[in-house]
């Protein structure tokens, strides 16, 4: 902040706010017990989980939805925070028009305006998390990095994809129990 | 509550599974009440979670873990020390950190030889406080030997599929 005065005419008070205060829209959901924020901007569209509409192919899971394939990826899965039993889920579908994505989350807790603070020291800077935010019950929620989440299925699907030619693997792990995959 | 002490001699002391550690006061950011972490899924074993203090998001380092002892519940006691080094905010909990002590820099012994690699370079060196015998942690060294997360779970990422 600045001040800058000129006698007999008045003062200029200049306030300069950093540029990581950021404050967006975002989804704030439960993940297992851990509520985490999604910006709105990258979201599509929302829909409730419907396992019946899911396919399973090697180590996918696919959703069909609106004519097209979605991989899915399980969040609770991913991030070890295991989902309460019977808990209503939902999918965020997310990405591009070239590349969607579906992430299955547990419950979804509403719309807010968050400060985005960001992630950077090394030890707490994991894919898929873009940043952290404070939450109204003083905790910190931590912020989806949609994209990476997408380009991590796509990374996953194409590799998969390579491995399938010559020759299908042996043994197959079910579908989304390994959050490795995603970036490995 | 806020540490103002400063001077090359200043530390705080902190105890950690029955041994009392040193810490810089020049090291030091503050000390807080233990609350509740935000976990960060696959971050290194030692990583609390997260936590806001004073409008930052900084990691909260279990010690007991990083040093290989076995946790405990966090008590009335427990604290976290916001550390600083090369730029970076971290918190580390410790079982409690009750005193101030002022320790000459001629008091402080080399670590011994024989101790492991990895102590050796965290553990800037030992002093007798009265009966206690104390050891002085080198923060800059310990942030350092703690930055090997990233490679860790970037390890952990690229298990073979």
């Amino acid at each position: 902040m600045f001040v800058d005065s000129v006698l007999g005419q008045g003062t200029r008070f200049t306030i300069e706010l950093p540029l990581t205060l950021m404050i967006a829209d975002a989804l704030i959901l439960e993940i297992g017990d851990q509520a985490m924020a999604i910006p709105q901007i990258a979201l599509r569209e929302i829909v409730p989980f419907d396992r019946t509409a899911v396919t399973q192919f090697e180590n996918n899971e696919v959703l069909s939805h609106r004519g097209r394939v979605v991989p899915l990826v399980d969040l609770s899965v991913l991030f070890k925070f295991p989902s309460r039993p019977g808990v209503a889920r939902h999918v965020l579908i997310v990405g591009s028009d070239h590349h969607l994505a579906g992430l299955v989350v547990d419950r979804i807790l509403g719309l807010r305006e968050i400060v985005v603070h960001p992630v950077t020291d090394p030890l707490i800077a994991v894919p898929g998390v873009s940043g952290a935010t404070e939450l109204p019950d003083g905790r910190v929620g931590l912020i989806l990095d949609a994209a990476a989440l997408v380009r991590g299925t796509r990374d996953r699907h194409s590799r998969a994809a390579l491995r399938h030619l010559p020759s299908p693997p042996a043994n197959m792990t079910p579908a989304l129990t390994s959050p490795e995959r995603v970036w490995s | 509550m806020v540490v103002m002490a400063s001077g090359n001699d200043s530390y705080v002391l902190c105890e950690l599974a029955g041994t009392t550690y040193a810490l810089r006061s020049d090291d030091i950011e503050q000390l807080e009440m233990v609350g509740r972490f935000t976990p960060v899924p696959n971050a290194p074993a030692f990583v609390d979670g997260v936590t806001s203090v004073r409008g930052r998001v900084i990691p909260a380092i279990s010690l007991r873990a990083r040093f290989g002892f076995e946790r405990a519940e966090y008590d009335l006691r427990s604290r976290l020390v916001v550390v600083r080094a090369f730029g970076r905010s971290v918190g580390l909990i410790v079982d409690n950190a009750r005193e101030f002590a002022s320790i000459p820099s001629n008091a402080i012994q080399p670590p011994p030889e024989g101790l492991s690699d990895v102590s050796g370079r965290y553990l800037r060196g030992m002093a007798h406080l009265g009966e206690r015998l104390i050891l002085i942690l080198d923060v800059p060294e310990l942030l350092r030997g703690t930055d090997a997360p990233n490679a860790a779970s970037v390890e952990v990422l690229s298990l073979p599929a």
